[in-house]
């Protein structure tokens, strides 16, 4: 059956279009891939060849972190306003009081009303003497 | 104050779900696509038979390329759940998207690294056939590079615009 498909017309027109892309492409994209090798064909020397225990325990630790990153941070926090770096016409600073304003703010501040009675026992509490 | 509370709970529930949902979709096509079918392939042509010959691909070859099938299919398999089980345009799922696909361009290479690029199919009585398909792979290879630095750009692009993307993504909800 594998080998009746090869004939048809239909799977020659794909294997056509797809040699033009690779033909055109080709001269572009090979030395780019050549390159790529080198660093991989260095960088597998690092990758175990015998134990695929090693594998499927890394397999196992990216699935189960990647549970617990989603229970922990599943991406639902928003923004509601949004601030464009830079842009200070939609910035508000707090400006800092200077001393004078700060003082003339607490001269103005009124003292609290208080009862007579507790008056009368601050003034009792003032003039007694300590016990020596 | 109780149902804010409540309404906040059930979201934050369904984003984990949803999450987890897209993560083991994508999990399981990847480990179809680089574990399952290349398996079923390779098995397949180590016992194909051309009218009546028994076609041989040697068996250390074939353990080789069956080990390297695994365990780059696992890893990527592994990725693709962690980059598609995370917020989209986040800055983890960027990471792990350009991890996954450098872990492809290894996974493609170990072809060649395990000889199924040049493939020796002994026909009995008859003489052997060598397929080289090293030439296509490295055009892959190139392609991947490219694909490679789009996924940089993404996720320069996904830090920078960090702000945005989370004030556009409650826009949308």
């Amino acid at each position: 059956m594998f080998f009746q498909l090869e004939n048809s017309p239909f799977w020659q027109a794909i294997a056509d279009i797809m040699s033009f892309i690779l033909n055109v492409f080709r001269p572009i994209v090979q030395p780019i891939g050549t390159v790529l090798v080198l660093i991989i064909n260095f960088l597998l020397n690092f990758f175990p060849s015998e134990n695929i225990t090693i594998y499927v325990v890394i397999f196992c630790v990216l699935v189960g972190s990647a549970i617990f990153v989603n229970c922990k941070w599943p991406g639902d926090v928003y923004l509601s306003v949004y601030k464009k770096e830079g842009d200070k016409s939609s910035e508000v600073k707090e400006k800092k009081p200077s001393i004078v304003e700060y003082l003339d703010k607490k001269a103005e501040k009124k003292p609290e009303a208080k009862f007579p009675e507790e008056i009368e026992a601050t003034n009792d509490s003032e003039e007694e003497e300590p016990n020596l | 104050m109780s149902f804010s509370k409540e309404k906040i709970k059930k979201t934050l529930e369904n984003a984990k779900i949803k999450n987890m949902i897209r993560g083991v979709i994508f999990a399981t096509i990847y480990i179809i696509t680089t574990i399952v079918i290349p398996f079923l392939t390779f098995s397949w042509v180590m016992s194909l038979e051309i009218e009546g010959v028994d076609l041989e691909l040697y068996q250390d070859r074939y353990n080789q390329i069956i080990f390297f099938v695994l365990a780059f299919g696992l890893l990527i398999s592994g990725t693709a759940f962690f980059a598609y089980s995370s917020p989209s345009q986040s800055i983890r799922r960027g990471v792990f998207s350009l991890i996954q696909i450098i872990l492809n361009c290894f996974y493609l290479w170990s072809y060649k690294f395990s000889g199924a690029l040049e493939l020796e199919l002994v026909l009995v009585d008859m003489g052997v056939v060598t397929i080289d398909l090293a030439q296509m792979i490295l055009t892959y290879m190139g392609i991947y590079f490219l694909v490679v630095i789009l996924k940089t750009y993404d996720l320069v692009d996904f830090i920078v615009n960090r702000n945005k993307i989370k004030y556009e993504r409650g826009k949308k909800r």
